[in-house]
C-alpha cells in the first residue's frame, strides 16, 4: 500500500542540541502512529515539521508522494495539526473561528459543514460562545473541529489527552477510530502508556533523534 | 474547493484575512484606540512643547502628523501580533493552505486601513489646535504610499522581534531609521501641499515613497516567510 505520508531522513538541531538525527516514518492510510518519548526528546519538533511550521535542517517531508518544500499549500491541505495550543482566536466565537480556518480552507458548504462537526464533536450548543469563556477541555474540541473541517487526509496530534475528561477522552477514541476507518492517517505523540483505539496502531519511541518501534 | 484560480484564490485568502482582522479589532479594541491614544497625546505634547506662530505653523504641523502616526503605529504593530501569538493562532494560520506571502499582505492591508482611520481623526483636530488648512484629495495621494510603507516595514521588523525577549526595544531600533525615507517623503510633500503647492511639485517625494513601497512589498513577505519558518 503506498504510503500517505514518507518522512525521509529529517535532522533538526537547536544549537548544539541535536533533536532528531536522520529520522525516518512512513504512515498508510487507515494506520495510526503512536509516538512516545521522555520530554524534550523532539515529539513536537517532529509534528511541527510535518506541519511545516518548523523546517528541518536535512531531509524530506513527502505527502501523497508530493514534497512539503516543492509544494507547500497543497501539501497542508491534506494536512490538520491538533496542538498543545488551540490555534484559535481568543476574542472570537467558536463558529467565528471554524469560518475563518473553514475559509482559509476552502471548505465546500462550509455552514453545514460547520454545523456538522460541532454536533461529531459536542458543540452544537457552543458555537455562539467566545473562545475566552470556554473551558480547557472545550477549547480542546474546539480546536479538534477546526482540525477535522476540511476533512484532511493526515492528523497529527500532540498530546491529544492533556486536560480532556473521561467523557471526552471517550468522543476523542470514537473520533479517531471513525477517521481511521475512512482512511486517514494519524499520527500523535503520547504520555499515556494505554491506548485504545478501532484500528492499526503502531507504537514508536523517539530514542536519540530517531524512531524505534516501542514494545510494553 | 471554492476557487480554482490561483489569483482569484489569492484575493479571497486575502480578504478573509483582513475581515478577521476587523471582527477582532471590533470586539477587543486592540489596536486602534490605544494607537489613537498615543497619536493624540503625542499631538497634544508637540502642541504644548512647541511654540507655534502663524510663520512656523506650516513648517512644524506636518512633522507633528507624522511622528504622531508612526509612534502610534509601533504601538500598533506589536498589538496585532499579541492577538496572532495568544493561543497560538498565528501557528493556525501558517499551517493552512495559505502563502505566507498572503499572511504576509494581509497584515499589511489591516494595518493600513487601521492607521487611515487613525489619521482621518488626527488630520481634523491637527486643523483645529493649528489652524492649518489640508487638501484631503491631495493628502489621500501622499498618505497611501507613506501608509503602506510605514506598515509594510512595520510588520517585517514586529515579525523579526516577535520572538525576541526585547521585542518592545528591538522593534523601534529596527523601525525607526528604516522608514526614514518614508517619513522624509510625508512630511516633505505635506509640507508643500499646505503652503499651496499641487501633487504635481511633490512627484519626487511621491515616488520616492513608491520605490520604497516596492522595495519592502519585495523584500517583506520573502524575509516574512523565512523568519516564520525558522
Amino acid at each position: 500500500m503506498d504510503a500517505l505520508l514518507e518522512v525521509e531522513n529529517v535532522t533538526k538541531s537547536y544549537g548544539r542540541n541535536r533533536v532528531l538525527h536522520k529520522l525516518c516514518l512512513s504512515v498508510e492510510p487507515g494506520e495510526v502512529v503512536v509516538i512516545r518519548g521522555i520530554n524534550g526528546s523532539g515529539k513536537t519538533t517532529l509534528l511541527s515539521i510535518i506541519a511545516s511550521l518548523v523546517s528541518s535542517d536535512y531531509g524530506m517531508v513527502k505527502i501523497l508522494g508530493q514534497d512539503l518544500r516543492s509544494n507547500p499549500h497543497r501539501v497542508r491541505s491534506d494536512l490538520a495539526f491538533v496542538a498543545h495550543q488551540p490555534f484559535l482566536y481568543s476574542q472570537l466565537t467558536v463558529k467565528e473561528n471554524l469560518e475563518f480556518f473553514g475559509r482559509l480552507n476552502s471548505v465546500d458548504n462550509l455552514d453545514s459543514t460547520i454545523l456538522e462537526k460541532a454536533a461529531l464533536i459536542g458543540l452544537s450548543n457552543r458555537l455562539g460562545s467566545k473562545i475566552a469563556t470556554l473551558s480547557h477541555g472545550y477549547i480542546k474540541r474546539v480546536a479538534i473541529a477546526r482540525a477535522l473541517l476540511h476533512s484532511p487526509k493526515i492528523l497529527l496530534f500532540d498530546e491529544p489527552e492533556s486536560g480532556l475528561d473521561q467523557d471526552s477522552l471517550r468522543l476523542f477514541e470514537k473520533i479517531i477510530g471513525d477517521q481511521l476507518e475512512s482512511g486517514k492517517s494519524i499520527v500523535m505523540t503520547t504520555h499515556a502508556s494505554q491506548i485504545s483505539y478501532r484500528g492499526r496502531v503502531r507504537n514508536q519511541r523517539i530514542s536519540k533523534g530517531m524512531l524505534v518501534d516501542d514494545i510494553f | 474547493m471554492i476557487f480554482f484560480n490561483p489569483l482569484k484564490t489569492y484575493f479571497y485568502h486575502l480578504f478573509v484575512l483582513v475581515r478577521k482582522d476587523f471582527l477582532l479589532e471590533i470586539r477587543s479594541k486592540d489596536v486602534i484606540l490605544p494607537v489613537f491614544i498615543f497619536s493624540l497625546l503625542v499631538v497634544v505634547i508637540f502642541n504644548f512643547a512647541l511654540e507655534s506662530t502663524p510663520n512656523t505653523v506650516n513648517l512644524i504641523v506636518p512633522g507633528i502628523l507624522w511622528v504622531s502616526i508612526m509612534f502610534g503605529a509601533m504601538v500598533g504593530f506589536n498589538r496585532m501580533l499579541l492577538a496572532e501569538t495568544e493561543g497560538g493562532a498565528f501557528h493556525g494560520l501558517l499551517a493552512s493552505p495559505v502563502g505566507r506571502d498572503v499572511i504576509f499582505f494581509g497584515k499589511v492591508l489591516s494595518n493600513v486601513m487601521f492607521l487611515i482611520v487613525i489619521e482621518l481623526i488626527l488630520v481634523p483636530i491637527l486643523i483645529v489646535l493649528f489652524n492649518v488648512t489640508l487638501s484631503p484629495l491631495n493628502m489621500l495621494w501622499i498618505s497611501l504610499p507613506a501608509l503602506f510603507g510605514i506598515s509594510l516595514c512595520g510588520m517585517l521588523f514586529a515579525t523579526i522581534s516577535m520572538n525576541m525577549r526585547a521585542k518592545e526595544v528591538m522593534l523601534p531600533i529596527l523601525f525607526l531609521p528604516v522608514v526614514v525615507p518614508i517619513i522624509l517623503g510625508a512630511v516633505e510633500s505635506t509640507h508643500s501641499i499646505m503652503n499651496g503647492g499641487n501633487l504635481d511639485q511633490n512627484l519626487r517625494w511621491i515616488a520616492l515613497m513608491i520605490v520604497f513601497d516596492v522595495i519592502y512589498g519585495v523584500l517583506g513577505p520573502a524575509s516574512f516567510t523565512m523568519i516564520v519558518e525558522d
